[in-house]
């Protein structure tokens, strides 16, 4: 018996795993890549005499928050004496990333700080620093009308509320940046001098050694008025002022751009989640990536005690979803999901009924690429690598940004490819 | 005509496909359902209505929304009833901006949120766009497109689609926002209807050729009407080889290509003669009057704006009585008769008035404030051209900012604000440029070039004559470049080239006379006279 609402939501392609979710596959190792959770886990591990601030970068529906949540829980439940606080900023909810400022994140990520070390009663002591802080902010509040929020001085999840604000009010944001920016360095003080030594006594004292935040969704933030510029190379300072470890997601667009030595001399290597290589010229290595990437299917599948066999005519139709999907999950999952819904709940899903379904989902893909985004795509295709003209570029990093071109590494090898779904539509048929 | 599906989705399927997603998904889900056809788009809330309960849909208009408006908030109202199984969000394309230029704020805080909308709306969310606005979506909100769960697309016949290209606005009132999103719509469906059906193409095509002109993207246009002008060959559509030789004559017009421009609207009028089509014989010689205009040949011009006043008159065509009244009395201007043009330009207003056409209204606004400035009437003159002005930026027609733009300017200069003149040329000179339209940059160029003389700055100013000078001789524009060679001799009198000087003034005054300006013919004669004149006495 096929259950479908159950697979339906295991098939949502919008909802990440969590870190204990059994339905995950660790397939980085298995295809020769370094694993990017080691990668990150390491970069925290081996930094002992500074902090690390590093970006990590991937496709949208790459599965990057579900690595990131498994570095999360690794860290934290390491032995005793070894392991790590991590603190999990889900930008998404605390900054208006279509107007995102370095003092707003700086703000977030110690907010966030703050009210997970008070959720695991860590207590946060204040100093003089940080009680002036709060003092000069509150002041800044009174004197704005309307502001809507009230600062206690003694209470350290002030540094908090004052971030929520910044999102709340984004017609009062840039006078309270204005105001707040003169005195950043006196928070970043106040963080690093008074309230990190003593938190990280007390977490001494629990088996913790040291903090890490993992900064996610970062890689949302518009790409307008020069904003990735703005936040991760004029805000650098501010991204690595504090004294803790911290990751940021950076967008896959322009962590991969001209600016990427430049954010490498700054941040060491961005750490980058490719796609599983289902397209690797390495046949063992295409054979592997394509066996995990169903993987992924079957145990999602199992998970609502169904089978491949009855939810599938023949498992070729599994077989054909998963080398359509190009390695991505989100998209193998928006194939199953659009099947599901497009079946009349009736199982198993023919491979006639298959067919149907990826020849519209092409089309409507390829719908919204005017003619010289459609050109990109297909030099992408042919050559596996980006163009070489400027404008060009520009297009290929917006299909790079929409998920119409896909971003592969194996062992040395890299290269790109358009989303395979692309092949399925008139554009491979009648190229421009 | 069989008319072929353009799309070839099974709209049924589509709908069901939907249905079966806001049963199935638990908490919140974005689905896109897209379509060309408006109606289609409105259909799918009656349609999952009837699958699944009145109550279960509820629908969110953002079409009357400003940037300013709280959709969560909006969201979240909708989504509350306990009965609600899924929100369907209609009217987002109007937080988008056609043109590209501006990303919605609205729209960027609905699309970067996504957690802060799933927080709003813990129930499926289905977005109905106009296909045009879906291409703007994936670039304004790159991860609303990437989270997406679902996409329904719904098709519509080559018919309902010529309906709807009939339908689209693109003259008259639409202004700057509305001809954007029919652009918009053309282009995609222009692309659709490629070897589809190729008379509901050409009209497509024809419609955008307009719109792309208006709104002053000129290369577009006339590739738009090239093709228009291919298809109506082969398919032997002699009305519509008319229509794109119109459109295509205009755009040479524009670009100053006076020669190019008259020989399409010959074409034009051999062909609507042959074919009797009156309509289009007006507009025809409403496009060689202009150019008879521009060459300095009133009478011919006078000739032909009367042909086309009279068949308008027949036609009961009430657009192109006001062209050929707003025609006729640019000419009574030139020929310094202020009263009768004033008669026409009112007349003309009036019609456009009653019409509803902008576009005429500001044409007759300009010329009034023309005469106003003659007569002396600098306040009510500015008060025209600021009229015109504004019509022409609600309209979003570059080429009439322009020209508003230069009255302005000159009213500035005759009251001695110096200043304020050079910014509206420049403002003019720069739009001009862009557009590619010669004779607003001779005129802007011709309003520094005086600024510059009247500071003192003779080198500036003959070096802005010369170029003005340069255009006219290009375009065949013989009053321009009177005008340009009388500032050249004034620059040389003042520099004591006293031989120059009387060269050039001369060949202006020619001009002047052969052209019948008398008021600029008197004026030249009098700066000649001043050569011969012994300096005054210390």
């Amino acid at each position: 018996m096929v259950d479908f609402p159950c697979l339906f939501q295991r098939f949502d392609p919008a909802v990440a795993l969590a870190a204990d979710d059994p339905a995950y596959v660790d397939w980085q190792s298995e295809v020769g890549l370094t694993d990017i959770k080691r990668q990150l886990a390491n970069s925290v591990l081996l930094t002992t005499h500074s902090y690390s601030h590093r970006l990590v970068t991937g496709l949208r529906g790459g599965g990057k928050t579900t690595e990131l949540r498994r570095v999360q829980r690794a860290l934290q439940t390491r032995p005793e004496g070894q392991r790590y606080f991590v603190s999990f900023l889900d930008a998404d909810d605390t900054l208006d990333l279509d107007d995102a400022d370095p003092t707003d994140l700086v703000l977030a990520v110690v907010g966030q700080l703050v009210t997970d070390l008070k959720a695991a009663g860590v207590q946060v002591k204040l100093g003089g620093k940080l009680k002036g802080f709060l003092s000069t902010a509150r002041d800044i509040l009174h004197g704005i009308p309307d502001a809507g929020v009230s600062l206690e001085i003694g209470d350290p999840a002030g540094v908090a509320k004052l971030s929520t604000t910044l999102k709340r009010q984004p017609s009062m944001r840039r006078e309270l940046r204005e105001l707040l920016e003169g005195n950043l360095t006196t928070l970043y003080d106040a963080i690093n001098d008074e309230v990190l030594p003593g938190v990280r006594e007390r977490l001494k004292e629990r088996g913790y050694v040291g903090i890490l935040v993992i900064v996610d969704q970062l890689d949302r933030i518009a790409p307008e008025d020069d904003r990735h510029r703005l936040v991760f190379l004029e805000g650098r300072g501010k991204l690595k002022a504090l004294d803790c470890h911290v990751l940021y997601t950076a967008p896959i667009e322009y962590a991969y751009s001209r600016a990427c030595p430049t954010l490498e001399n700054e941040y060491g290597e961005i750490l980058g989640l490719p796609l599983i290589p289902v397209t690797a010229a390495d046949p063992d290595v295409r054979r592997a990536a394509l066996t995990l990437t169903k993987r992924i299917a079957l145990k999602r599948i199992e998970s609502c005690a169904t089978t491949e066999s009855e939810l599938f005519e023949d498992s070729a139709t599994l077989d054909e979803l998963v080398e359509l999907s190009g390695g991505h999950v989100r998209t193998l999952f928006l194939l199953v999901r659009t099947a599901i819904e497009r079946s009349g709940l009736v199982a198993p899903l023919t491979a006639r009924h298959l067919q149907a379904v990826i020849s519209g989902q092409a089309a409507k893909y390829l719908d919204p690429l005017e003619a010289p985004e459609r050109a990109v795509a297909l030099h992408v295709h042919e050559t596996r690598a980006k163009p070489d003209d400027d404008e060009l570029l520009d297009h290929f990093y917006n299909l790079l940004r929409d998920q119409y071109v896909f971003t592969y590494w194996a062992g040395d090898e890299r290269w790109y490819d358009w989303n395979p779904l692309l092949g399925r539509s008139k554009l491979a048929a009648s190229p421009p | 005509m069989t008319p072929r599906a353009v799309a070839t989705s099974d709209n049924e399927l589509e709908w069901r496909a939907l249905t079966t997603m806001a049963q199935l998904a638990a908490g919140f889900t974005l689905g896109f359902v897209v379509s060309d056809l408006p109606a289609l788009l409105d259909e799918t809330v009656a349609r999952l209505r009837a699958a699944l309960g009145e109550d279960a849909v509820a629908n969110v208009s953002l079409a009357a929304c400003d940037d300013d408006v709280d959709l969560l908030a909006l969201l979240a109202e909708a989504a509350r009833g306990d009965g609600v199984r899924v929100v369907a969000v209609s009217g987002a394309s109007a937080l988008l901006d056609p043109h590209g230029e501006h990303p919605s704020r609205a729209f960027a805080r609905l699309n970067f949120n996504r957690t802060s909308l799933a927080g709003a709306c813990a129930k499926p969310l289905v977005l109905l766009l106009e296909t045009w606005a879906l291409r703007e979506l994936v670039r304004a909100a790159p991860d609303l497109w990437s989270v997406r769960s679902g996409m329904y697309g719904l098709g519509a016949s080559a018919e309902a689609i010529g309906e709807l290209v009939a339908r689209l606005p693109v003259d008259g009132a639409a202004d700057r926002r509305v001809r954007g999103e029919s652009r918009r719509v053309l282009r995609h469906l222009v692309e659709q209807l490629d070897g589809v059906d190729d008379r509901v193409e050409l009209a497509a095509l024809l419609r955008l050729g307009r719109v792309e002109s208006l709104l002053g993207d000129y290369e577009q246009a006339a590739e738009r009407y090239d093709r228009v002008l291919q298809i109506a060959t082969t398919l032997g559509d002699p009305h519509n080889q008319a229509n794109s030789l119109l459109g295509l004559a205009q755009i040479a017009r524009m670009r100053g290509d006076s020669q190019q421009a008259a020989e399409r609207y010959d074409r034009a009028l051999q062909i609507a003669t042959t074919l009797g089509d009156p309509h289009n014989q007006a507009n025809s010689l409403l496009g060689l009057a202009d150019l008879a205009g521009l060459l300095g040949d009133h009478e011919q011009a006078a000739e032909r704006y009367d042909r086309a006043l009279q068949i308008a008159t027949t036609l009961g065509d009430p657009h192109n009585q006001a062209s050929s009244l707003l025609g006729l009395a640019q000419i009574a201007r030139m020929q310094g008769d202020s009263e009768q043009a004033a008669e026409r330009y009112d007349r003309a207003l009036q019609i456009a008035t009653t019409l509803g056409d902008p576009h005429n209204q500001a044409n007759s606004l300009r010329g009034l404030a023309q005469i106003a400035r003659v007569r002396g009437d600098y306040e009510q003159a500015a008060e025209r051209y600021d009229r015109a002005l504004q019509i022409a930026t609600t309209l979003g027609d570059p080429h009439n900012q322009a020209n508003s733009l230069l009255g302005l300017a000159q009213i500035a200069l005759m009251q001695g604000d110096s200043e304020q003149a050079a910014e509206r040329y420049d403002r003019a000179l720069q739009i001009a440029t862009t557009l590619g339209d010669p004779h607003n940059q001779a005129n802007s160029l011709l309003g520094l070039a005086e600024i510059a003389r009247m500071q003192g700055d003779s080198e500036q100013a003959a070096e802005r004559y010369d170029r003005v000078l340069q255009i006219a001789k290009t375009l065949g524009d013989r009053y321009t470049e009177a005008l340009s060679l009388r500032g050249l001799g004034r620059v040389a009198a003042v520099r004591g080239e006293a031989a120059d000087a009387r060269t050039r003034l001369a060949r202006a005054a020619t001009i002047f006379r052969q052209l019948g300006i008398a008021g600029a013919y008197d004026e030249t004669r009098a700066l000649l006279r001043g050569l011969d004149e012994p300096p005054p006495p210390a």
